[in-house]
């Protein structure tokens, strides 16, 4: 039961993941951080099979960081090149002996062309370039909430304001408690946290 | 509720172990065919092919599929899938409807629990739903069209699932049996005219459903078969056609169909 | 336990007159007497070669998927539902009547399957009218349900698939319904949606559901949520079948096609943004 949710607006992207780290039947952590950073205005958030999920991530950040160190700190992946990549070492990862079982949302605001972006990727290396987005049982909820709120010109406020909805929603709906969401958002001046 | 089939069947005990359908109860069979009901104003075209199957096995050619329910009534009923089903099926709904047809039970017989009244189309869908329903808990395995006039001389068609649910409003045109996916998609073309929209209006308005003459839904139905017949293997040899007008009576006719 | 009630029960104390007892005394016994396969375990049967989830290959298809919704607001009780029936990836029909007029004064959902649900509510509707002769007034939503949820119930374990609810308005409860499912489940509440689009209709009728509604809004949220459900979920589509039940009597309000829905709302709401033409 762990959830995942972006939306992008006129300026910004919004990614939020759940807070509980859930093994069985027992909450393990309550303020577990589903998300990593790649770079100064990309970010992903992940769900999956347990491990595959953080080594994953860390190897995709590394890759990342790796790029923008190689070339000078100042030349840095742009978001759907950040996508393209990962998608790509899924394809990769899916057809090894022993793929990795990890689901993103891949978020980014591209500096060059001032246009705010939003990948969702699953662990079959499936890749959707979308306004807004949400992996596992959120899909069942939000997204027809989001069909009906969702305007492709929206500031952050209101994009805070469909976060809470949809995270409304969820606490209503989903029997086990999630533990909240963490959200982050990614303008043009970078990545930050956002108290829902 | 008398008229709900009466379980007659021993029970059988497993001796020991959990009960379970040790040796594979299947008391089913697929035997292939198609069928299909077109209601117009005042008339209807019930068909059905006439081959019967068992895998890849041709068992006959020449077995209708379509049965008039009596001698004196407008109803028809088309039925596929398990053919002895289907059979038992359309001998329950005869007996009920006509009692000149064998002379069995005659106390359960609807005229004469209802003063020699013939049933009505909409009486007969209604009591074909309660038996087929009846046997929810050992389903009979046979989809039903059933066809005829009303009171008033206007066609009425329904159709039925395994365990009986129909639609009482009751439908334009149905398709059953192992061609319908090739069918169903033709006559909602050809009948309701679906994803038909009016030329010059760049596909604002739909183009309006009207009843359809006898000739040309005469065609359609050959149109049908002669089409699964091309693309199906359980579908062929002979296409039985009963007409049901309300001016010129009932009158059936058997076209021929590749035999390959 | 009829002799203990026979030793105790003393004749002229009847709450009913002669003839009133009389009328009792003939009422139908609801025994069914069902055809049953000759085998030990009827139910394990009928699982065999009806159940699509388990058994994907079964012979015996019935149709499931659904979306469907009613909600209790101040001006009664809004009922909507989709109208697609499926069998596996086979649309069966898009024309399917999922409301099931129990009376003019009360409605049942149908999910599950079909020929279920028709033959109980059509059931239910008998047993409705037998309590109005005998008891000279209308059963209450609550005891309705009750009795659907009783026959259900006697019959848990043999395969029976229904998730309806029970609307009504009546002078004693007000606007009234209720969930019941073949599992035997019976909940009285507000607001449900049932179904394999449930969560899509939940979705967009929970942010937006007042009781205080008016009775346009009402209906308006009740047919958006369908279509939102329609939108998302493969196995829902076809038309919208929208109804409003009042202390008078139930009205339908259309059977509309959700093609046209559609795009009148994305074009005049914008709404739907994911949706773009070009490919």
């Amino acid at each position: 039961m762990e959830v995942l949710l972006g939306i992008t607006g006129k300026d910004f992207t919004l990614i939020a993941a759940s807070k509980a780290a859930m093994r069985g039947v027992t909450i393990l952590k309550a303020t577990d951080d589903k998300t990593k950073t790649l770079n100064s205005h990309t970010m992903m958030a992940y769900s999956g099979e347990s491990g595959d999920t953080v080594q994953f991530a860390e190897y995709i950040q590394a890759n990342v960081q790796l790029y923008g160190m190689r070339n000078n700190s100042n030349w840095q992946l742009s978001p759907s090149a950040v996508a393209s990549l990962i998608r790509h070492e899924l394809a990769r990862s899916l057809r090894s002996r022993n793929p990795y079982h990890v689901n993103l949302l891949v978020g980014g605001f591209d500096v060059t062309e001032n246009k705010p972006h939003l990948y969702w990727l699953d662990y079959l290396a499936a890749q959707a370039s979308l306004p807004y987005a949400a992996h596992g049982y959120a899909q069942y909820y939000c997204l027809s909430i989001l069909d009906k709120h969702h305007h492709p010109d929206i500031d952050l406020e209101k994009g805070i304001e469909l976060l809470k909805m949809c995270r409304d929603e969820l606490i209503n709906r989903l029997p086990i408690d999630f533990k909240g969401l963490l959200v982050k958002v990614i303008t043009a001046d970078g990545i930050r946290e956002i108290e829902l | 509720m008398s008229f709900l089939a009466t379980p007659s069947y021993p029970q059988q005990n497993v001796p020991g172990g959990e009960p379970t359908q040790r040796h594979g109860f299947n008391p089913y069979a697929d035997n292939g065919g198609s069928i299909i009901g077109i209601a117009g104003d005042d008339f209807l075209i019930m068909a059905g092919d006439t081959r019967h199957t068992a895998g890849y096995n041709i068992n006959s050619r020449t077995e209708r599929k379509v049965y008039r329910l009596g001698e004196e009534s407008s109803l028809v009923l088309a039925t596929v899938g398990f053919g002895a089903d289907a059979k038992w099926l359309a001998d329950t709904m005869k007996r009920a409807v006509d009692v000149c047809f064998p002379r069995l039970s005659m106390m359960k017989d609807f005229k004469f629990q209802h003063n020699l009244k013939d049933m009505t189309v909409s009486a007969a869908a209604q009591f074909l739903f309660t038996i087929l329903y009846g046997n929810r808990f050992f389903p009979k395995y046979a989809y039903c069209i059933l066809g005829g006039l009303d009171k008033n001389g206007k066609a009425r068609l329904f159709s039925y699932d395994p365990v009986g649910s129909y639609s009482k409003e009751g439908e334009r045109r149905a398709a059953a049996g192992a061609a319908s996916s090739l069918i169903v998609p033709f006559l909602d073309n050809q009948v309701e005219f679906k994803n038909q929209y009016v030329p010059g209006t760049q596909g604002m308005t739909e183009r309006p459903v009207e009843y359809l003459p006898l000739e040309k839904v005469e065609m359609l139905v050959k149109d049908a078969f002669t089409s699964a017949t091309e693309r199906h293997i359980e579908v062929g040899d002979g296409l039985q056609m009963v007409i049901v007008s309300a001016q010129h009576g009932v009158r059936e006719e058997i076209i021929e169909l590749k035999r390959d | 336990m009829d002799a203990l009630v026979a030793r105790y029960a003393s004749p002229q104390d009847s709450f009913y007159d002669d003839d009133e007892q009389s009328i009792l005394d003939t009422r139908p016994s609801h025994d069914h007497a069902f055809a049953l396969p000759p085998i030990a375990q009827p139910s394990a049967f009928l699982r065999a070669v009806t159940d699509d989830h388990k058994n994907p290959e079964c012979p015996i298809k019935l149709a499931h998927g659904t979306t469907t919704l009613a909600f209790r607001f101040q001006g009664g009780i809004v009922v909507a539902t989709d109208s697609r029936a499926t069998a596996g990836n086979w649309i069966a029909s898009q024309t399917v009547k999922k409301v099931i007029e129990i009376n003019d004064k009360m409605l049942g959902t149908m999910a599950g399957g079909a020929a279920d649900c028709q033959f109980w509510l059509n059931y239910l509707g008998m047993e409705c009218r037998l309590h109005e002769l005998r008891h000279k007034r209308r059963i209450t939503v609550a005891a309705a349900s009750k009795i659907l949820a009783n026959i259900v119930y006697s019959y848990k374990g043999m395969g029976l698939s229904m998730g309806t609810m029970i609307a009504g308005v009546t002078a004693q409860e007000g606007p009234a319904l209720y969930y019941v499912d073949s599992d035997g489940t019976r909940l009285q509440g507000d607001l449900f949606c049932v179904g394999s689009g449930q969560t899509f209709a939940y979705g967009v009728l929970d942010r937006e559901y007042r009781y205080d509604l008016t009775t346009e809004e009402a209906l308006a949220l009740g047919s958006r949520s369908i279509l939102a459900a329609t939108h998302r979920d493969a196995y829902s589509g076809g038309s919208i079948n929208l109804y409003h039940v009042k202390e008078e009597g139930w009205v339908k309000h259309g059977f509309t096609d959700t093609h046209p829905v559609f795009w009148k709302t994305k074009q005049e709401k914008g709404e739907f943004s994911n949706v773009t033409v070009d490919f």
